[in-house]
């Protein structure tokens, strides 16, 4: 494939596949239809390369120059897998399955997948009237008073079992309202993120392929 | 019909011109717009600046392609400050797709700072399981890594860097460029939260709300969120790149954004107002 595909050939190829998949915003048409199609055909196939080379290959070839042979038992049970193709062997997928999901289900009961959860309920406690060097600080403060009210407010509107009337109705809206700013900046930086990518595909459609870019 | 209506109903076609044209005419064009000083982004330069030389810090490339745009100006900054500092530099991957980009980004920076292999840097690779890696090398390192073999296929107890880093305690930060799950999360849960060794993360910007979250409870010691958090992290290291070529672009693209949400309201509140009379 490298020997084909030159930087000038790659290039065009992506510049065009660039500029069908864009085509969609204009109308439906057959040039995206394609592009799409070769989009995923290409994933499929860049997943397949990928994990070959990074995954299988690497133990194949250090297997024998290492004499690491131990390996080959997690390839056995991962090859047990493909049983589950063949009904009279059915059972013997299990075996593997039992491994993974027993691995993984002892992982996340572990105590150390809650303690980012404890940290930042711990973070959460903080002093209403802050101080600093001695004396008080204002914007610190207020800054505090906001996020324990959040905090509060929030619990609040997800506290299900007492009905949202009088006090409680306050902090619950109060807390809608910080989950809404929450949302907003979720979306903003969703857009951020959006634009970033519009920038890349640019840069590469100006730069690497027209050098219009210095 | 009413000019309220025609707000309402703008072809989405005029929408996506303006914005590719928003973005695209400082490229040529680039106005210079002030790079925002971001608090979190500071932090992160400032912790591994802060470094003595010869620390150990492994930065892993937890991230797929579609995060090139936002992580590789960070990856460019963090890996030739570690250089500069002269810290020993690791890398690795929680991702396959980070295993290429980390040898790609990383290693045109090594070699401008006559870095030599084994000695002040190595590629640790992809490892396949990171909950069983990350279990794994709390104790033994080597072991955990592809059975003591780097990306290249040698054996890590032949380069003298590694002699002193066989747990993950030897680390002294340990610095994500990531676009997802494993990342961060999963380095703050196996490695800080049993071993103590500081995390440090480079998200794409939808992840921010959630690594500011982890900073702020002290989890992270510092995140750039976004291109907006590298071109921050560029003005520090005092030298511009593709991020801060990219604010332009990014700024004036969300101008027009909001642009386009104002015009929208303005239309509907101006329907429902007419409506009701």
């Amino acid at each position: 494939m490298e020997a084909i595909l030159t930087p000038t050939l790659g290039n065009w190829l992506s510049a065009l596949i660039t500029l069908m998949l864009f085509s969609i915003l204009y109308k439906e048409n057959p040039f995206y239809r394609i592009a799409e199609h070769l989009y995923v055909g290409a994933s499929a196939a860049h997943g397949i390369v990928t994990t070959w080379n990074n995954t299988v290959k690497p133990a194949l070839t250090d297997m024998p120059k290492y004499g690491t042979w131990w390996e080959i038992l997690p390839m056995l049970l991962g090859l047990m897998i493909y049983f589950n193709f063949y009904r009279p062997y059915a059972w013997l997928a299990r075996i593997p399955m039992a491994l993974w999901i027993g691995y993984n289900a002892a992982l996340v009961l572990s105590a150390r997948q809650v303690i980012p959860f404890l940290n930042q309920l711990t973070m959460a406690i903080k002093p209403l009237v802050a101080m600093t060097n001695g004396s008080f600080d204002l914007a610190q403060s207020i800054n505090n008073i906001l996020f324990v009210s959040i905090v509060l407010g929030v619990l609040t509107y997800f506290l299900f079992t007492v009905e949202h009337k009088g006090v409680f109705k306050y902090a619950a809206d109060w807390g809608r309202i910080a989950i809404m700013i929450g949302f907003g900046a979720s979306f903003g930086n969703t857009v951020m993120a959006r634009i970033s990518l519009l920038i890349g595909r640019l840069d590469f459609l100006f730069g690497d392929w027209l050098g219009l870019l210095g | 019909m009413p000019w309220y209506r025609r707000l309402m109903l703008i072809d989405r076609r005029i929408l996506y011109v303006v914005i590719a044209l928003s973005v695209a005419i400082p490229m040529f064009n680039p106005i210079g717009l002030p790079v925002p000083s971001d608090v979190i982004a500071e932090a992160a330069y400032n912790y591994i600046a802060d470094l003595p030389a010869g620390s150990n810090v492994l930065y892993t490339y937890d991230l797929s392609a579609s995060g090139m745009t936002e992580l590789k100006p960070a990856s460019d900054v963090f890996i030739d400050l570690s250089f500069q500092k002269g810290h020993n530099v690791f890398l690795m991957a929680l991702w396959a797709e980070g295993n290429n980009f980390s040898a790609l980004w990383a290693d045109p920076i090594a070699e401008a700072h006559d870095a030599v292999y084994g000695e002040n840097f190595m590629n640790l690779g992809y490892v396949v399981s990171y909950s069983a890696f990350m279990e794994q090398a709390r104790t033994d390192l080597h072991a955990a890594l592809n059975a003591g073999i780097d990306k290249y296929g040698n054996r890590l107890s032949e380069f003298p860097v590694m002699k002193n880093v066989t747990k993950a305690k030897d680390f002294d930060a340990v610095f994500s460029f990531n676009t997802g799950d494993p990342g961060p999360t999963a380095w703050i849960q196996q490695w800080n939260a049993t071993e103590g060794v500081p995390i440090l993360s480079a998200c794409t910007s939808v992840s921010t709300p959630t690594m500011t979250n982890y900073y702020q409870a002290g989890l992270l010691k510092g995140n750039l969120g976004g291109l907006a958090g590298a071109a921050y992290a560029e003005s520090l290291h005092g030298e511009l790149g593709s991020a801060t070529g990219g604010m332009d672009s990014q700024s004036l693209g969300h101008v027009v954004i909001i642009l386009f949400l104002v015009l929208g309201n303005i239309g509907y509140f101006a329907s429902k107002s007419a409506e009701g009379k």
